[in-house]
């Protein structure tokens, strides 16, 4: 099984950093997520304060899809149907807002009772609300474990039940702290490669393309089998890659075995 | 009895439903004048319209008894919504009925379009034979772009799918799942226009989407795009369109719908020789005129009956409502905000309102509605019901917010609400059951399970031996027969809510006489 986050390792965005409009709350809101995914401040203290910032309508939220799917990371549907394929199961597991995530999960492949994220809800009675031509702006959001800088661990032990080797791929502090839930964590470095994190993760993805976590999730050999198949490209990408040095390990043991199963 | 004025040439199938019903009297006058329609409006129960009535101010405030407004079709550009709400008055239309004839039209435009049929045809009609002038193209393979993605644009999906076109569709409220199912690529305004051979427009014209395709987005088109527009005249600029065309980047486009109608001599578009136009033929097919008519005509007895109200443009009833789960919360609700009122010390200043259920968001305007209705009731009557009950409360300066944390979430179907006045407070707590018998479980911090129902007496009272004597003694003499006593004690049992069903309203002087009893704190009655 591999499990992904989805801000800043399947998408090139910060989902709720995109919801802000106007300069001075981006600028705001950027450094608060900044801050957090760099662990400098808890997530939990600044989650809310995001959204209230910004008091996004119920539109307003969704259309964060429309930015997640444009700034999909390079080969991210590719790899996800790869893994498929293989029958290996994906999952979400995000500190983002759940309804974006989710649609952007329907739209890589992933299915939507695999997604772990925030739920937001709405003031249906805020404005002009009796015509139907206000929209619902965001009240506040569900209390949930991923909203919180250590949350990912707990989701991941507690929802995430299936059986299976488990691959992590992520790129926050957040993320890393679930590491001791899961078989392997991989840092991802190709949006934003934070010191907290690629210094700490025991495998690095250091290439743009996130192809390279097929090779993690069912290793070298099982991939070089995809070459000629229906997902011959995504395959050449992940290992071509490999070859120009997109896994660093830091766990030289790990770097070792890796090395091994893949000559 | 109700009255129906028909007041627009409407569909014969339509009139028939109305005739049909037993409680309903019909009457057919078209051609009125404002003056008229103000005269004679005041006999009526409801109104139906097309596009050329129109229902004014004047109108709406002489019609007492006008309760319904219905459009059979879409626009309700001639009706003054804003007063129809103000009055009480329920305006709906039938967005449904044109979908078909809709993306038939835009298909006929489509097909027209790529094989050049009316240049075609009216050169035969002059008498010439040109094979080589009218060389068209084929659809097949093609990429079609829908802009917007609702009813209309799925239908179009299906037909261009059977001509096998690739279809890209451009809507950001709709979900991937529908895309999925539909087979259609979900993409960005910008991408669409990008890779789209034709692109026609389904969406509704709001700020957003005056004017989607002007310059700027129509430079971004494929040269030779051919661009269709049967939804409405304000999503383009015609004078970039022409300019477009005349510049040979547009290749063609097709128009039934104009910002003005009929449009001006000068329109850019009308005559321009790479422009197929109709005039506003969307829903012109017997079998939507049909269909208009009939469902106007039965939405329009179902509200005035109160048994469904879908499609209204007033009212805050999300699209897609289960209407009788709704009306259920609806109904519970303002007979939780009649007890509010009847129990308040002084006027209530504002509402508080929590909703446990699944559909907990769907249902919170409808409940506010309901909550408003029941509190403005008891100073105001009639004159307000569930249409104007928001509005009438934003001008009283009645204020309602959605709360968390009001009460216990005991049961699956709970509407909490807290009212608040000068120095008080009271919250009441009320359950929707699937048997349409709704119960009361809490009025302050006395816990019950009470019928809202008929005449109810309410009533505080220190909790000593000997009051439910002493009230039924009082009750009896005056031959007022008690359904059910519902106690409630307060946790350091010193005082008790009695909630008691009366079979018949007693007069103000027993009221009185119960207030005057040592232990009775507080009485009020009430008819939920």
């Amino acid at each position: 099984m591999t499990l992904f986050d989805c801000d800043s390792t399947l998408s090139a965005v910060e989902g709720i950093d995109e919801l802000a409009d106007a300069p001075e709350h981006q600028r705001q809101i950027a450094d608060l997520t900044e801050q957090a995914m760099d662990g400098d401040i808890p997530l939990e203290e600044v989650y809310g304060r995001r959204l209230e910032l910004v008091g996004p309508t119920r539109d307003e939220v969704r259309s964060v899809k429309s930015r997640y799917k444009a700034n999909a990371v390079p080969d991210a549907q590719a790899v996800i149907a790869a893994l498929h394929h293989l029958d290996t199961e994906t999952w979400i597991v995000s500190g983002g807002l759940l309804e974006p995530v989710a649609e952007f999960a329907t739209w890589l492949g992933v299915p939507a009772d695999r997604v772990r994220a925030v739920e937001t809800h709405f003031d249906p009675l805020d404005g002009d609300w009796w015509d139907g031509s206000t929209q619902p702006r965001y009240a506040d959001h569900g209390r949930c474990e991923l909203t919180t800088t250590d949350g990912k661990a707990e989701v991941i032990r507690r929802s995430v039940t299936s059986g299976g080797r488990r691959l992590f791929v992520g790129d926050g502090v957040s993320d890393l702290a679930a590491a001791d839930e899961v078989d392997l964590f991989a840092a991802y470095a190709g949006v934003v490669a934070r010191p907290a994190v690629v210094d700490h993760a025991p495998v690095v993805i250091t290439s743009e393309s996130i192809a390279p976590v097929l090779a993690l999730a069912i290793g070298p050999g099982r991939v070089r089998e995809l070459v000629g198949g229906p997902h011959d490209h995504v395959a050449r990408t992940c290992l071509d890659g490999i070859d120009d040095g997109a896994l660093r390990f830091n766990d030289p043991d790990l770097g070792r075995r890796f090395a091994a199963s893949a000559s | 009895m109700f009255n129906i004025l028909i007041s627009d040439n409407l569909g014969a199938d339509g009139i028939a439903v109305l005739e049909a019903a037993e409680d309903v009297t019909v009457e057919v006058r078209t051609g009125l004048s404002e003056d008229e329609l103000v005269d004679i409006i005041g006999d009526y129960d409801g109104l139906l319209i097309r596009s050329g009535t129109q229902v004014t101010a004047r109108v709406l405030q002489a019609g007492n008894r006008l309760r319904v407004v219905g459009r059979a079709g879409v626009g309700t550009d001639n009706v003054d919504v804003d007063e129809a709400t103000r009055n009480g008055v329920i305006v709906m239309n039938t967005p449904g009925a044109n979908t078909i004839a809709t993306a038939e039209h835009t298909f006929a435009l489509l097909m027209a379009t790529a094989r050049k049929l009316v240049p075609a045809h009216n050169s035969l009609a002059d008498g010439r034979w040109e094979r080589s002038a009218f060389t068209g193209h084929e659809l097949k393979g093609k990429t079609l772009g829908i802009v917007g993605f609702g009813r209309i644009g799925q239908v179009v999906a299906v037909r261009a799918q059977a001509f096998e076109m690739t279809v890209l569709a451009y809507d950001p409220f709709v979900s991937e799942r529908i895309g999925r199912e539909a087979r259609v690529e979900l993409v960005d305004l910008d991408d669409l226009l990008a890779a789209s051979d034709f692109v026609t427009l389904h969406t509704a014209l709001s700020d957003e989407t005056t004017n989607l395709i002007n310059a700027e987005t129509l430079a971004t088109m494929k040269p030779g795009a051919v661009l269709i527009n049967a939804a409405r005249g304000g999503l383009v600029d015609a004078a970039a369109v022409a300019a477009s065309l005349d510049a040979d980047h547009l290749g063609h486009a097709a128009v039934d719908v104009y910002d003005v109608e009929p449009p001006a001599d000068d329109h850019p578009l009308v005559g321009h020789p790479k422009v197929l136009h109709t005039p506003h033929l969307g829903a012109s097919t017997a079998e939507a005129q049909r269909s208009v008519a009939i469902e106007i005509a039965e939405q329009t007895l179902d509200a005035l009956r109160g048994t469904r109200i879908v499609n209204s443009v007033n009212m805050a009833f999300p699209p897609g409502l289960d209407f009788a789960r709704a009306n259920r919360f609806i109904t519970l609700a303002a007979k939780m905000g009649k007890l509010q009122a009847a129990m308040a010390d002084a006027q209530i200043e504002q509402v508080e309102l929590e909703l446990y259920a699944a559909d907990a968001e769907e249902l919170m305007r409808p409940v506010a509605a309901g909550l408003l209705k029941g509190v403005l009731e008891c100073a105001m009557g009639d004159s307000v019901n569930f249409v104007n009950a928001p509005l009438v409360a934003r001008e009283r300066g009645l204020k309602i917010s959605r709360s968390v944390g009001l009460g216990q979430a005991d049961y699956r179907n709970q509407i909490t609400c807290r009212v608040n006045w000068g120095d008080g407070e009271r919250t009441v707590s009320g359950v929707v059951f699937s048997d349409d018998h709704p119960r009361i479980v809490q009025v302050s911090n006395y816990r019950l399970e009470a019928d809202p129902t008929g005449t109810v007496l309410l009533m505080l009272n220190n909790d000593v031996p000997g009051v439910i004597g002493d009230v039924g003694g009082v009750l009896g003499e005056h031959q007022i027969n008690i359904g059910e006593w519902r106690l409630g004690r307060n946790p350091e049992r010193s005082e008790a809510l009695s909630f008691i069903n009366l079979d018949s309203a007693p007069e103000v002087d027993v009221i009185e006489r119960l207030r005057s009893l040592d232990a009775v704190t507080k009485a009020v009655v009430v008819d939920l």
